[in-house]
């Protein structure tokens, strides 16, 4: 819907920026159509809009708020923590994919993409960290799959190899003797297995028992 | 054999009856694919059936439940399923557990914290969490754990606090677990919190009191003071683990709870940082563990390894130390490139505390650097990054620059970059070498430099090293400028980098006279035209050009107008920047003007010199007396005419009166006392806030200064009282109107002064004691061809323990010194008090945002900028390289300005803080200098891009 002081905004329609973390904050001089199909409308929501009644002599004004339509990244501002866990096997097929981090559909192909491209040719006598953007992924590969978790640059690499380990001898436990086609066919009970075992990115029991039990009670009912 | 067994276990799985024929056969079907696009294929046509079927609106709710787990995988997949979710909703909502169960997996699985449908789900949750059965509120638990929201926080708080105390210890461990996830989304939604985890920590169970050390860690890293007592009973709780006291379940390849252990260990480690009382305590158990644990295992060597981060972190003592020191050379020595890599980061940790540590280990070190292995190599270049002195920094940054040369990730090789950089300025040897590292590093990584990098180099150049010898810097520059000349020739160059080969050759191309101007016209000419896309490259050329010529005409030469210069310029003159036409405008009319006059308005070698301005503008007194004579009215200050209208409008509206412009008005962040003088007010507010003050966006502010102190009622004097200081808030205006920009006046710097004497400092500060030695040492690695290895190892670790006695006194200093070198150094505080008198307003909205806050000038055009691109600030928070609208503003006054250009990681908030505050001063007069020195030197390049709102505004 164009506005009739269209052509006078588009001027100097913005008078003030600010930036913040999520949240974009525009003044402009009046009221500018706002066109949804904008890249910036693409990338953020117009919150609240007000306008500021014109006194004498002055235009009038125009607040946007805009709240970042980027929900988040693997950079997100949270403390030390598991950010994904991803179960790929060599040929990149996803079994099960797990983020403690919201992101988008996209982010997420993109991700799979390059922890994939990053674990399958490496030489198994290599290190099992790699560098991924800003993190770093630990990976383990068992048969033809790979298990790979994303943490923080500055975390125990060596424990979280081994709480790979400890979550596959979960998986062996609890599938005796598992192999790629249990975690295919029973993809929600390593779901649920996962939830036992790390939860809001973080370890959250490292008894086998423990969570052994647990899944016999769920498997019960 | 392998296939009947998946033949046996898919029959076993068909007849589970958990999952129907059809699901099995998806799940074949999509194992027996051969390509990403048939998987695909299946998998869109499953997504059409289950939309068919779900459409229906009588489904048994079994085949829901199946209906919706094919969904879940479809989207684990990668495609979109969300035309289901309101389905997994509904089913969280069901009374079976089973059903309920999946519903909850699935919800959690498609829906994040934002989705528009968790307002849906929070009153299930809700319900949920006060069920009887347990097994329900762990479903619910887990569901919180990754739906719950900032907003809906409150919602479901109190409940997950009651189940701090239920009886089954799962749900305890799943509640402190949500508690911690609340934190982390809210940190204050918890706060009041933290005597409940306390208690957690003595329960009975040992995998709830593991849990809370999750949350524990957290609010320890925010404060460790405020839980200094816990030292005590953690580190009892510690010894308690690492002897075996807890249920054997929790050991994992014979090492007693190792989670447990780690976790302990990293808490234990922030405890007793920088605290000798605290670190006291933790001695014993550290010993012991060390002796413990068993370095045959992965699990064993992840607690050493947590062992050896504490002790580095803790208040050292030499017995740990040794044990610490002990552990990390078994690492290095570990034939596992797994171990190697945690042996070369402890090693990095240890040499903080004692750098001679690393020499015993110089071959280890060596082998890694060399492994084909990148992540071990990368790790060792950090750790060579952090050993760096004045002695080995050559050896370093070679390796450095040739390992960058190689990789592709840009965002390593920007950091690398950066790192080489940094390195250079800190310890950089001699001028030469550090101008040949410069352009190295341009050449390969030009675009991922910050541009700062580009103005600090130009500026080294202009000024020399601060040193009398104007013949050294004569050398220096003819040097540069050869080293220019013959990289030109070379076929791909960073825009970056051409400008400042462009601006140096401008300046100092014909000054040894080695060089015709024609010749060095000729090359800058071809620069233009094989950048005839880049504006910024394009605009220090014809600046250069035109410096070249001036300095000719000056000199009493005569220069002939080569034929491609003319149409070069022909060609600017109708460019579409104005930028660029501009110059060509202004290269014209200097050729016109008298060689006395060129002289003047483009003096030779003189882009340091500060230029006075006489801000009263006493020139022109002639002509006002003239015109007033002539009946004019005399100029009213723009205060003293809204005094008036002050006087007829009612008290309770002059506030919005007083500003008679057609622009944005700033009431509402007013100052509580705009008529104090501005440094009355500043200081405390910028003491007690410095985070929050830096976080603005100068934009504003600049506004607010300017009109703050138009209105400022003192000022209403006649025009021939009007003091120096209003006069450059005339001038000021005026400009400002003129590029419509009102971040105009932002950027004033510190003194001028104090900024060139650090910069002269910087990288030269080398005592000569220093440089003689490294001159030694690399004499000694030239001869030496045959143990290539131990060539190197001399030069990264210094030769001997003697050698380096001698040398302690003098490198200390200078590693120590590395902060206030390479940043600038801190203000000292009564500077601050000159610092303008806004207060940041909209702290409301957001409290300090660091990593937002390295843009010291930012205008509204380039920040709306940044918005259209995707994710342009994301990255900067964890990237220790310079913000992104730095990157995109050429900023015309870093060349003048002391700013960190690179800044230490360590130090980073502080240099960025001071270097923001500084920025802010109301010292527009120095601004106003320092800009015209700037533009007459012709370092102004402006990209505002003209179509920046075209699609914005159709």
């Amino acid at each position: 819907m164009p506005h009739p002081n269209q052509k006078r905004d588009v001027q100097i329609p913005i008078s003030v920026v600010l930036r913040f973390r999520r949240l974009i904050f525009l003044i402009a001089n009046s009221i500018f159509p706002f066109q949804p199909s904008s890249s910036l409308a693409n990338q953020f929501f117009p919150t609240i809009i007000f306008t500021i009644p014109p006194k004498s002599g002055s235009a009038k004004v125009t607040c946007l708020f805009f709240l970042e339509r980027e929900r988040g990244s693997i950079n997100s501002k949270l403390s030390t923590m598991i950010r994904f866990i991803l179960l790929q096997n060599r040929q990149g097929k996803t079994r099960l994919a797990k983020y403690y981090v919201p992101l988008e559909d996209s982010e997420k192909h993109k991700v799979e993409y390059e922890v994939h491209r990053l674990v399958v040719n490496r030489d198994p006598k290599f290190t099992n960290f790699v560098e991924f953007r800003t993190h770093k992924v630990i990976y383990r590969r068992y048969a033809g799959l790979f298990f790979s978790m994303c943490v923080d640059i500055t975390d125990n690499e060596l424990a979280y190899l081994e709480c790979i380990h400890l979550f596959v001898e979960i998986l062996d436990h609890f599938f005796s003797n598992v192999c790629e086609l249990d975690l295919v066919f029973n993809f929600h009970k390593v779901y649920l297995i996962l939830d036992e075992f790390i939860l809001a990115g973080e370890l959250q029991e490292t008894s086998k028992r423990a969570i052994i039990e647990r899944m016999g009670e769920l498997e019960n009912i | 054999m392998e296939q009947l067994k998946s033949i046996g276990r898919e029959l076993a799985m068909g007849s589970q009856g958990g999952s129907s024929k059809e699901f099995l056969d998806l799940v074949k079907s999509i194992g027996e694919a051969r390509s990403k696009s048939e998987e695909d294929r299946i998998i869109l046509r499953e997504l059409e059936t289950l939309r068919r079927r779900l459409s229906d609106p009588d489904i048994p709710r079994r085949k829901m439940k199946e209906y919706l787990l094919r969904l879940a995988y479809a989207e684990m997949l990668g495609h979109d399923a969300s035309f289901g979710y309101i389905h997994a909703v509904k089913m969280a909502h069901d009374d079976n557990i089973m059903l309920k169960r999946t519903g909850y997996l699935t919800v959690a699985l498609f829906l994040d914290d934002g989705h528009d449908l968790i307002i849906l789900i929070v009153n299930t949750i809700q319900k949920d969490l006060r069920s009887d059965n347990y097994l329900v509120v762990c479903a619910a638990l887990v569901a919180v754990c990754k739906l719950i929201n900032e907003e809906t926080i409150p919602a479901v708080l109190p409940q997950v606090v009651e189940l701090l105390n239920h009886p089954k210890e799962a749900v305890r461990k799943k509640a402190v677990m949500a508690l911690h996830r609340f934190h982390q989304k809210s940190p204050s939604s918890v706060s009041h919190l933290v005597s409940n985890f306390r208690k957690r920590l003595c329960d009975n169970d040992p995998g709830v009191m593991g849990a809370t050390l999750c949350p524990l860690f957290d609010l320890i890293s925010e404060d460790a003071s405020s839980y200094k007592d816990l030292v005590v009973s953690l580190v009892s709780i510690l010894k308690q683990v690492a002897e075996k006291r807890l249920p054997t379940t929790y050991d994992y390849h014979h090492m007693p709870a190792p989670f447990i252990q780690i976790k302990l260990l990293k808490i234990l480690a922030l405890l007793g940082s920088g605290d000798k009382q605290a670190s006291n305590h933790m001695y014993a158990v550290l010993t012991e563990i060390f002796r413990k644990c068993e370095s045959s295992s992965n699990i064993g060597n992840a607690i050493l390894y947590e062992c050896v981060c504490c002790v580095s972190s803790i208040y050292p003592n030499s017995k740990v130390l040794d044990a610490a020191i002990e552990a990390t050379s078994k690492f290095l020595k570990s034939e596992s490139h797994n171990l190697k890599y945690m042996g070369i980061d402890a090693l990095g940790r240890l040499i903080r505390i004692n750098p001679d540590i690393a020499e015993e280990h110089q071959l280890a070190v060596i082998d890694c650097l060399e492994d084909p292995d990148d992540t071990l190599k990368r790790k060792t270049f950090e750790l060579l990054y952090k050993m760096t002195k004045s002695t080995n920094v050559e050896v370093i940054v070679d390796r450095m620059i040739d390992y960058m040369i190689n990789i592709t990730d840009n965002h390593y090789k920007t950091e690398i970059a950066s790192r080489c950089v940094e390195l250079a300025e800190q310890f950089a040897p001699s001028n030469q070498w550090f101008i040949q590292i410069m352009n190295k590093v341009f050449e390969h990584a030009g675009d991922l430099v910050n541009p700062r990098v580009a103005h600090n180099l130009m500026r080294l150049i202009a000024e020399g090293f601060g040193e009398d010898d104007e013949g050294a810097d004569t050398q220096l520059r003819s040097s540069a400028v050869a080293s220019y000349l013959r990289i030109l020739g070379e076929p791909k160059l960073p825009s970056l980098f051409l400008q400042v080969i462009c601006w140096v050759l401008g300046e100092y191309g014909t000054a040894d006279g080695r060089h015709s101007a024609s010749y060095i016209i000729g090359k800058l000419c071809d620069v233009a035209e094989a950048h005839s896309s880049d504006d910024t490259v394009k605009a220090y050329a014809v600046s250069a050009i035109m410096k070249i010529f001036t300095f000719e005409l000056a000199a009493g030469r005569k220069v002939e107008m080569l034929h491609e210069c003319q149409t070069l310029i022909d060609e600017v003159l109708a460019s579409h920047s104005t930028d660029l036409q501009q110059r060509a405008y202004e290269f014209q009319a200097l050729l016109a003007l008298s060689s006395q006059a060129i002289e003047n308005v483009m003096p030779l070698d003189a882009s340091c010199e500060d230029i006075e301005i006489d801000t009263s503008l006493p020139f022109l007194s002639n002509y006002i007396n003239q015109a007033i004579e002539n009946g004019a009215r005399p100029y009213i200050s723009e205060s003293e005419r809204l005094g008036t209208v002050n006087t007829i409008t009612p008290a309770s509206a002059s506030h919005y009166q007083q500003d008679p412009a057609h622009s944005l008005r700033f009431e509402a962040y007013e100052l509580p006392k705009p008529r104090a003088p501005p440094p009355s007010i500043q200081p405390s507010s910028t003491s007690s806030l410095p985070t929050s003050s830096s976080d603005l966006v100068p934009v504003s502010e600049a506004t607010y200064t300017t009109r703050e102190e138009q209105h400022n009622p003192k000022v209403q004097t006649l025009a021939d009282q009007i003091s120096a200081e209003i006069g450059v808030h005339l001038k000021l205006e005026g400009v400002q109107k003129k590029w419509g920009l009102q971040t105009y006046s932002s950027p004033s710097a510190p003194s001028t002064s104090s900024s060139s004497t650090q910069k002269a400092t910087n990288g030269m500060v080398t005592s000569d004691t220093i440089r003689q030695s490294s001159l030694d040492s690399r004499k000694q690695q030239v001869p030496e061809v045959s143990a290539e290895k131990q060539r190197l190892a001399a030069s990264l670790f210094g030769k001997k323990a003697a050698e380096r006695k001698v040398q302690g006194g003098t490198r200390r200093p200078a590693k120590e010194s590395q902060p206030a070198v390479a940043t600038s150094a801190p203000e000292p505080p009564k500077e601050e008090k000159v610092i303008v008198p806004a207060a940041p307003p909209p702290d409301l909205l957001d409290l300090g945002e660091p990593s937002e806050t390295a843009t010291p000038t930012i205008d509204p055009f380039k920040q709306l900028e940044g918005l259209l691109e995707p994710a342009a600030g994301s990255d900067v928070a964890s990237a220790p390289s310079p913000s992104v609208s730095a990157v995109k503003t050429p900023d015309l006054m870093s060349m003048f300005t002391e700013t960190p250009s690179i800044v230490d990681s360590k130090s980073s908030d502080k240099g960025v803080i001071s270097s923001t505050i500084a920025k802010k001063g109301p010292n527009v007069k120095e601004a106003l200098q320092k800009d015209a020195t700037a533009r007459q030197v012709g370092v102004t390049p402006s990209g505002n891009n003209p179509n920046l709102f075209k699609d914005l505004f159709g």
